[in-house]
């Protein structure tokens, strides 16, 4: 089965949040929901302070609890990509998938009484498109593809300071880190 | 943020003293039927069923949980893997043979086996109530405290539960020997189910504290601002079971109904807050504050 994920380069990222942008004006989202989300590391002291950024979307694990969790089969990975996808007309707004996710992934919609959750543009990949985040970054520091080719070319690195350990749910992610 | 969850808390209390109270009533019903079938009919059969309407009220709380209530009965779509699925057919099981054992209790049938497999579902149903939460992605909830807890609750509630509703049969009337017998190992019981789950939070803590900085958070709650319920809820359970032994201890004719109620009052008050804090006290593994 051929996986689709992402590659993030945290060492080119500078935090401008067009990725975050982008990806709430595809799927029009409100106030306060996010599908990808940049957050900021600031350690270090003076004189050498440090402020590093990672950029999270659904990362289409190939072993997602989501879906092993989810009551009603809404949230599924399909067969011919790996991507997780949501079922709108299934889901019941149980919020376990919020309970499972180890990324912080899938939102509560209030307003609609379901989820939502990074679909990694499905739709625009169909067109030959990229995803919106990707698309948008001003840095290139995204990239959507196979996951093993996008492993060969950038490395198998999926576990960074503050993320959860891979193990747990193999994510579909590879990301550059920043030299220290 | 909480307030979301109370639907959820309300069912899972409600729900297990439900199924706790008809297994200590089937201990009860069982236990005399060796003796006396009819006293074990007349202590037992009133509170079996109130059983059936408490486990409804807890049903009708879980659907408020979720954000679409009327696609509910789509929770069980995914048995093969999802516990929320299991839970919501164990649950309905529990309620559905109830109903079959109730009448068959009614009909003055002894109803063994429909009791036994009632309680199978009851059991099952606070096993995949806790499964729900273990498989998650909270590390206090990722914890074999959680089992304790929820069986915990599930006993200490059912043998108060229980008791209560033999001494409101009972009002007025002496005790028979038999059933003081069983009534004061079902306070025993009652004392075990307060007793494990509290023994064991200084080890659920000091895992909690070598674990990930999720779990840290978790721990310096439960240590610190949310020490003072922990200690309440410790004290009125403790003090329940305390008062549900002393009344079953004494030799007497009569067994004080206000002192059965205050013992219930007293142990449904403290695993309230010790759920509340088990629901408030649960960090997500990735929160995104522990990447700052």
């Amino acid at each position: 089965m051929t996986q689709l994920g992402f590659h993030y380069d945290m060492s080119t990222c500078v935090g401008c949040r067009v990725c975050q942008i982008a990806c709430k004006d595809k799927n029009n989202l409100k106030v306060g929901v996010l599908y990808r989300q940049v957050y900021d590391m600031e350690s270090g002291v003076y004189p050498n302070p440090r402020i590093d950024h990672l950029s999270m979307g659904c990362n289409h694990c190939a072993d997602p609890k989501c879906v092993k969790n989810c009551p009603t089969g809404a949230l599924y990975k399909r067969e011919q990509d790996g991507i997780v996808l949501h079922d709108k007309n299934k889901c019941i707004g149980c919020k376990l998938c919020l309970w499972s996710c180890p990324y912080g992934v899938p939102q509560y919609k209030e307003d609609e009484g379901i989820i939502g959750k990074c679909d990694l543009c499905a739709d625009l990949l169909a067109k030959g498109e990229e995803p919106a985040c990707v698309t948008a970054c001003i840095t290139r520091s995204l990239h959507v593809g196979e996951i093993e080719t996008l492993r060969k070319q950038y490395g198998n690195i999926a576990d960074v300071k503050g993320l959860p350990g891979s193990e747990m749910t193999r994510p579909s992610l590879c990301i550059t880190t920043k030299k220290k | 943020m909480f307030s979301e969850e109370w639907p959820l808390m309300m069912f899972t209390l409600l729900s297990q003293l439900a199924v706790g109270t008809y297994i200590i009533l089937l201990f009860i019903r069982f236990s005399l039927m060796k003796n006396d079938v009819d006293l074990s009919v007349r202590l037992t059969n009133p509170g079996l069923k109130v059983v059936g309407p408490i486990m409804a009220l807890a049903l009708v709380l879980s659907v408020f949980h979720l954000g679409t209530p009327l696609g509910a009965y789509r929770a069980v779509l995914n048995l093969t893997s999802s516990w929320l699925s299991r839970e919501i057919i164990m649950a309905g099981g529990f309620f559905v043979f109830w109903f079959l054992s109730y009448s068959t209790f009614k009909q003055g049938k002894p109803g063994v086996a429909l009791g036994i497999v009632t309680a199978l579902f009851g059991f099952a149903a606070v096993f995949s109530n806790a499964s729900v939460h273990a498989m998650s992605v909270r590390p206090a909830w990722m914890d074999v405290n959680t089992y304790l807890a929820f069986y915990g609750t599930t006993f200490a509630m059912g043998c108060v539960g229980a008791t209560s509703l033999v001494a409101f049969e009972l009002k007025g009337s002496a005790v028979p020997a038999p059933a003081g017998k069983i009534l004061k190992t079902v306070a025993i019981i009652a004392g075990i189910a307060v007793a494990v789950p509290l023994v064991y939070t200084p080890f659920f803590v000091s895992t909690l504290n070598a674990g990930s900085s999720a779990a840290h958070d978790s721990a310096a709650m439960i240590s610190g601002s949310y020490l003072m319920p922990l200690v309440i809820r410790a004290v009125l359970s403790l003090a329940g079971a305390v008062l549900l032994y002393s009344v079953m201890k004494k030799p007497q004719s009569i067994l004080p109904v206000n002192q059965a109620f205050g013992a219930l009052m007293l142990i449904a008050a403290g695993e309230f807050i010790g759920r509340y804090v088990f629901y408030a006290t649960a960090v997500s593994i990735f929160t995104g504050r522990t990447l700052i």
